[in-house]
């Protein structure tokens, strides 16, 4: 499964909008129920996810999904699904 | 804050006092997205609630910007590791397992982690977290006038933290005295320097003392202790202790987080019956309680609650 993908679900589950979708330009803006509350909430589903946690640095550097995606690239975590 | 291209604005920008703009300019240039709970929480409690936080933020950081810096990220770093623990709980419906002395040496006595995210989190939490600020509000509200009407000339804050509700006791009430009581240096430092920012550090003394091993023999009219019960492996022995320090006469404000997970917090309070039972048993009668959530839970989800007791010592 690709990492859109696997994201997709998270972004729904956490803005409650089962139709929302989920592009490399997503922002905050798009979607009403982005607010602070669910942005750490939907950080914290990320992480569970994808097993890892998030540094400072990186979460100061994440201004829409693209940005995400080049954070899970280069931990290397875009390369394996799970069964 | 001036939204770059990439920078997500804040919903609305409401206009804000300046402290307030500062700070909400460095969260979001730290944390892009989390900037939006000051318009949220303005949105929420108004112009009173802004100002109010000008103040503090004032009176801690004015001229500091790395210090303003620091809290921010620790506030939002705060934040988070909360909301992971959240999940965790969420799960488990325990606290993760830690005895008192591996709290007090992961926390308490851990420089790096008090000064730089704990205490500058709390600090902010209590006006950002809006449960946090429900229990100032009843604090004021409820518990102020007792204290105003008892014509109190001395207090106890047992378990100070930030020293963020001394400070309230102090500003609120220019005639009384303070004293607080805690176990961490780190605390003790940070409460000094809050206590000093406000100009009160001539009414107010801090003891390095547990009162358990060490029991306060001289009673107060007023008694304080926020956020402490928690951080027990047994808290009645300690409320025992807060009993003793209350004179007959006088009044008590205790608060416990319910089922709020975080690094130190140990003793699991689901109910806010189970608080009343072991006030009751530490001898502590409960007139009037509030209860506060941190925000709406979905279905069959457990998410962090404080509450707040107003007490006095029953009759014997």
């Amino acid at each position: 499964m690709s990492v859109i993908g696997r994201l997709t679900p998270i972004f729904r589950d956490v803005f409650g909008d089962p139709a929302l979708v989920v592009t490399p330009e997503l922002k905050a803006d798009a979607v009403p129920t982005w607010d602070s509350l669910n942005h750490i909430n939907l950080i914290v589903a990320i992480e569970a996810e994808f097993d890892f946690e998030f540094t400072a640095e990186e979460l100061g550097s994440m201004t829409k999904v693209a940005d995400l995606l080049t954070i899970l690239s280069q931990r290397g975590l875009d390369r394996v699904a799970p069964s | 804050m001036t939204p770059t291209p990439d920078t997500p604005a804040p919903s609305t920008m409401l206009p804000k006092p300046p402290a307030l703009g500062a700070f909400e300019a460095e969260l979001g240039r730290q944390f892009p997205y989390l900037a939006r709970v000051v318009d949220k929480r303005l949105e929420t409690f108004g112009a009173p609630w802004a100002d109010e936080f000008d103040r503090e933020l004032d009176a801690m950081f004015r001229g500091q910007p790395d210090k303003l810096a620091q809290a921010a990220r620790g506030y939002a770093m705060f934040s988070l590791d909360a909301m992971r623990l959240q999940k965790k709980f969420e799960k488990t419906r325990r606290y993760e397992a830690k005895t008192y002395a591996e709290a007090a040496r992961e926390v308490y006595h851990n420089r790096e982690y008090m000064v730089d995210l704990y205490l500058p989190g709390i600090l902010l939490s209590h006006y950002l977290w809006p449960h946090h600020y429900r229990q100032l509000q009843f604090f004021r509200q409820a518990y102020l006038p007792l204290v105003t009407q008892l014509r109190a000339e001395l207090f106890y804050d047992v378990g100070i933290g930030t020293g963020f509700y001394s400070r309230q006791m102090l500003s609120a009430i220019p005639e009384i005295r303070g004293v607080g009581f805690d176990i961490s240096e780190h605390s003790m430092e940070f409460t000094r320097s809050l206590i000093s920012a406000w100009g009160h550090a001539p009414r107010y003394l801090i003891r390095r003392q547990d009162i358990v091993e060490a029991p306060v023999e001289t009673p107060a009219a007023c008694v304080i202790s926020v956020e402490v019960l928690e951080h027990l492996e047994n808290p009645i022995p300690f409320l025992r202790g807060v009993a003793s320090m209350l004179s007959r006469e006088g009044v008590g404000f205790i608060t416990a987080a319910l089922t709020a997970p975080n690094a130190d917090h140990i003793y699991l309070y689901n109910e806010v019956d189970e608080v009343i039972s072991q006030l009751d048993e530490a001898g502590l009668r409960t007139d009037l309680f509030q209860e506060e959530i941190a925000y709406e839970p979905k279905v069959d989800e457990p998410v962090p609650r404080v509450a707040a007791f107003i007490v006095r010592r029953k009759a014997v």
